[in-house]
């Protein structure tokens, strides 16, 4: 039998069967492009290899098998029969190898011992994008045999520092998850809203960032130096599309285009829903604290002007934390007080489904004990701002807020336009702020990024230690003027937070708002976002949680919860889509988490299946791991809370009212999200059960207006299906 | 031989996507769509399978553009997904990868000459198995090369080596697919 030799095998490798795609394939691929796409900073240009004609390239590439085969007919030839031999032995060896590793990709790396055949870790992936790739990647790159020959190539190249033994598979991880598991229970189709959900949102910033350039990017191991820059490009690439001023306009213009309704050019970004997750497969689920709540008073603002929420400003976290749940504050001595109850499920995906509601609960601290301020007001006081009397409100707030003020705070004024220019320099004197108040008048565009560098550079020379420094930023959000973008201004917020000058973000107005800059701001700036549409609304932020928005009790405060795997099947956490964290990152102080002020409170909702055979009373659910460090101090503090069966109802009805009102606000929040998991759309048969609950809460004013603002949204749907008849 | 898109173009497209163009996605999509099929095809050897990878890339493309750094060609990038997605689908446990096929290459048939006039198609599956049995680097460069269509210019910024060192690894993939399948063969 004759061995084929090199130049053969080329020309069958090269051989072109006609390989036509299927018809309606070009239009499904079509189908799927996403309505809105980001694009990363560096668009290629001509790539000087691209410049040879296709002929070209073919020759080379064709003399140069040629010559490859020659010479190693050649080479062959030299080396005589003997050598021959061994070659062949060697190749026998190297057979089976190859072999073992066909068999070795086939079962799942991933996999739990026992385990049945699960979909592929998609939250996994996306989650802890940098965790487990070489785990899962071994099983296609074993070492391969070492024959001398390899070896030697192998060490030359880690001498030139050009490649890594791993390189080539490092892409897969950069590559998005592939589709979620999908619920049993739930249709294709329902399948495919969650993965365009979990897919679009995780945040890029962290997750791509961290595992470095997507293919094409320098394989091997990288000096630390480029790696650090690689992750700054690629948050520069993930978050810059939405802050980008020319693509923002083009979106909003687009999506003005597109529904027409409600406000002109609102710019929400949805993060996606969290997927089920099987505890074989992740067990841990981890995230950053978040106590914005603008999400819901943005819902709110909808809702009061006659139209339902626009589905991606719902941020289901921020719904479920607006609200009082009457939790205990933490004992003496202690930041915080961490509660833990559950019920039967209420989204009702099965008998075996919980709701397992965590609170953390930060230590209250008494007006008059906080620190002093001194705040930096930067004030949009653009063209936009004249509208549905923005400003006015602003003034309004800001009014209130100075009957707060001790002595000792200080309080100045920036305020932008076209440009930004200084208005009043921190000072004390009530009078004079007030009369500062006063000369507020809209003006011009919106050049926030001077604003805010105005505003920093004001707080900077007035800063002071031992208070509570910070920028507050009154805008609509829309960055229309600046030379090089807000892009640029992040890297400052970032920069000045770690030096202590943190920043708030409170946003105004709704037409041409651009709520995911304002969030994105106050989350880089360590601060919080709340979203004024009124004045109760700002009496609430100003007023009675001025001390909780002015003084932090934690930073970069994260959350991890394992769910025993013995005991919960799959688990799903609601929210804080935006704000996850990779697994492993848990005790990396270096991530940016979230920030808790005083008397803040943080509620967390999981929805878990238990196992049906699950020893149940021995068992521990889940444990809750809550680490921050403490400001000034800079001590890193981890509490612990375990969840066993004890601290489950046994049916919904028997759940604290508490539980049950989070649950549906949470329902309600999906209802409008349009999440897969929500049970139904009826908003009439959410707001009846609302009213159940709030009849149990006398005296919750914030759950009172949770129904009827469900009652009318109710109307408002009812309404649009009339008209759309 | 297919034409591949050229850069300037690629990156007018890209441009004008970025300023929230759709229809460039779209235009991007039936320049490319045949290659990557294509690449799935050979590297996959089922039709359906091949078409459902398509699909996949490009979802997985729209996904990671924010990330593409525009270092190397649009379709270069797009040929990694599309070999990426090839691999995990592999690794990915539920999902058939032909089970008779897999079988076989485990463990070769031990009496395939019973029928020894081996026609195109089978020929074709074992050049297929055999480059799918190389070291990655070098199933990397084979695939790139000859399914791929990818200038070695282009397989050697994207790997970080230079064309030389591709051209190496190409020598080296050439004869042990040689010798795997002189290998078969000779049984």
């Amino acid at each position: 039998m004759s061995r084929p030799n090199e130049r053969e095998i080329a020309r069958k490798l090269a051989e072109r069967e006609s390989f036509e795609p299927p018809a309606g394939l070009l239009e499904k691929i079509k189908s799927e492009i996403p309505a809105e796409i980001s694009v990363g900073t560096a668009v290629p240009g001509t790539a000087k290899g691209n410049a040879m004609p296709v002929r070209q390239r073919w020759l080379i590439a064709a003399s140069m098998i040629l010559a490859v085969g020659a010479g190693a007919v050649g080479f062959r030839v030299w080396q005589g029969e003997g050598n021959r031999l061994a070659s062949q032995a060697e190749s026998q060896k190297a057979a089976p190898a190859a072999q073992g590793r066909m068999e070795e990709a086939k079962p799942a790396p991933i996999l739990g011992p026992s385990g049945p055949p699960t979909p592929p870790p998609a939250a996994k992936i996306s989650q802890d994008a940098g965790g487990a790739p070489a785990a899962e990647q071994a099983p296609m790159t074993p070492p391969m045999e070492t024959q001398p020959e390899q070896r030697k190539d192998l060490e030359s190249r880690r001498d030139a520092n050009l490649q890594s033994p791993l390189p080539p598979l490092a892409a897969p991880e950069n590559v998005p998850a592939p589709p979620p598991p999908p619920p049993p229970a739930k249709p294709a189709v329902e399948a495919s809203r969650v993965e365009g959900g979990v897919v679009g949102g995780v945040p890029g910033g962290v997750v791509g960032g961290v595992v470095g350039g997507v293919p094409g990017g320098v394989p091997g191991p990288v000096p630390d130096e480029v790696l650090q820059r690689r992750r700054v490009q690629n948050f520069a690439a993930a978050e810059s599309p939405m802050l980008d001023q020319r693509v923002t306009a083009a979106k909003m213009a687009e999506k003005k285009e597109k529904d027409g309704k409600a406000y002109d050019a609102v710019l929400f970004k949805s993060a996606g829903t969290n997927p089920f997750v099987d505890t074989t497969v992740d067990r841990l689920s981890t995230f950053g604290l978040d106590v914005d709540t603008a999400s819901y008073t943005v819902a709110r603002r909808y809702i009061g002007d006659g139209n339902l929420p626009d589905p991606d400003s719902v941020r289901v976290e921020e719904w479920v934390n607006y609200f009082d749940y009457g939790d205990p504050a933490p004992a003496r001595g202690e930041d915080f007080a961490i509660r833990a109850e559950g019920a039967p499920s209420p989204f009702a995906h099965g008998p075996q489904y919980r709701l397992l509601r965590f609170n953390i609960k930060a230590r209250q601290i008494q007006a008059g004990k906080r620190r002093p301020a001194v705040l930096t007001f930067v004030i949009d006081v653009s063209g936009s701002m004249n509208q549905q009397n923005r400003l006015g409100l602003v003034k309004d707030s800001l009014f209130l807020l100075i009957d707060q003020l001790r002595p000792d705070d200080r309080v100045g004024l920036v305020v932008f336009g076209d440009t930004a220019r200084l208005l009043l320099e921190p000072s004390n004197n009530r009078e004079a702020i007030r009369q500062a108040i006063l000369r507020l008048t809209p003006e011009g565009s919106t050049n926030t990024e001077e604003g805010l560098s105005m505003g920093y550079d004001v707080a900077g020379r007035n800063f002071r230690m031992n208070a509570s420094n910070r920028i507050i930023l009154c805008s609509d959000g829309v960055a229309n003027v600046g030379h090089t973008g807000p892009q640029a201004i992040l890297g400052r917020i970032g920069r000045e937070a770690r030096r202590g000058i943190e920043l708030t973000t409170l946003g105004f107005g709704m037409g041409n708002y651009n709520d995911h800059l304002m969030e994105q701001l106050a989350d880089k700036g360590d601060g919080r976002y709340a979203y004024l549409d009124t004045l109760d609304e700002a009496k609430r932020v100003l007023v009675d949680e001025l001390t909780g928005t002015l003084q932090t009790i934690a930073k970069n405060a994260k959350v991890q919860v394992e769910l025993n795997p013995v005991v919960v099947a799959r688990y799903r956490l609601l929210g804080y889509e935006n704000r996850a964290i990779a697994d492993q990152r848990f005790r990396d102080e270096t991530v940016d988490a979230g920030e808790v002020g005083a008397g803040h409170s943080v509620t967390a909702l999981y929805e878990i299946e238990l196992r049906a055979d699950a020893p149940h009373w021995e068992q521990p659910v889940a444990t809750l791991h809550l680490r921050y460090k403490v400001p000034e101090v800079g001590n890193i503090t981890e509490t612990v809370r375990r969840v066993g069966f004890e601290d489950f109802a046994p049916t919904w009805e028997g759940a604290s009212p508490a539980l049950r009102l989070a649950g549906l606000v949470a329902e309600l929040a999906e209802v409008f999200k349009g999440s897969p998991w929500a049970k139904s759309d009826d908003l009439n048969d959410v707001a009846r059960r609302l009213r159940e609950v709030v009849r149990q809460l006398p005296g919750n004013a914030k759950a009172g207006e949770l129904a009827d603002l469900a009652e009318r949204a109710a109307r408002i749907k009812a309404g649009q299906g009339r008209r759309e008849e | 031989m297919r034409e591949r898109p050229d850069g300037a173009r690629e990156g007018r497209l890209l441009a004008a996507l970025a300023a929230g163009d759709r229809t460039a996605a779209e235009e991007l999509v039936e320049q490319t769509y045949r290659g990557v099929y294509s690449l799935l095809r050979r590297l996959c050897g089922d039709p359906d399978l091949a078409a459902d990878l398509t699909q996949e890339t490009y979802r997985k493309a729209w996904d990671s553009l924010p990330g593409f750094n525009g270092r190397s060609q649009f379709s270069t990038w797009l040929f990694r997904i599309a070999y990426t997605t090839f691999l995990n689908h592999l690794r990915r446990p539920r999902r058939l990868v032909p089970l008779e096929e897999r079988h076989e290459s485990a463990v070769p048939d031990p009496a395939p000459a019973a029928d020894e006039e081996v026609d195109r198609a089978a020929e074709g599956g074992r050049l297929r198995r055999a480059v799918l049995a190389l070291p990655e680097e070098l199933r990397f460069t084979v695939t790139a090369l000859f399914w791929g269509d990818l200038p070695v210019k282009e397989i050697a910024r994207h790997e970080g080596v230079t064309a030389v060192a591709i051209r190496k690894r190409l020598k080296r993939a050439l004869e042990r697919l040689a010798l795997a399948l002189g290998e078969e063969d000779v049984r």
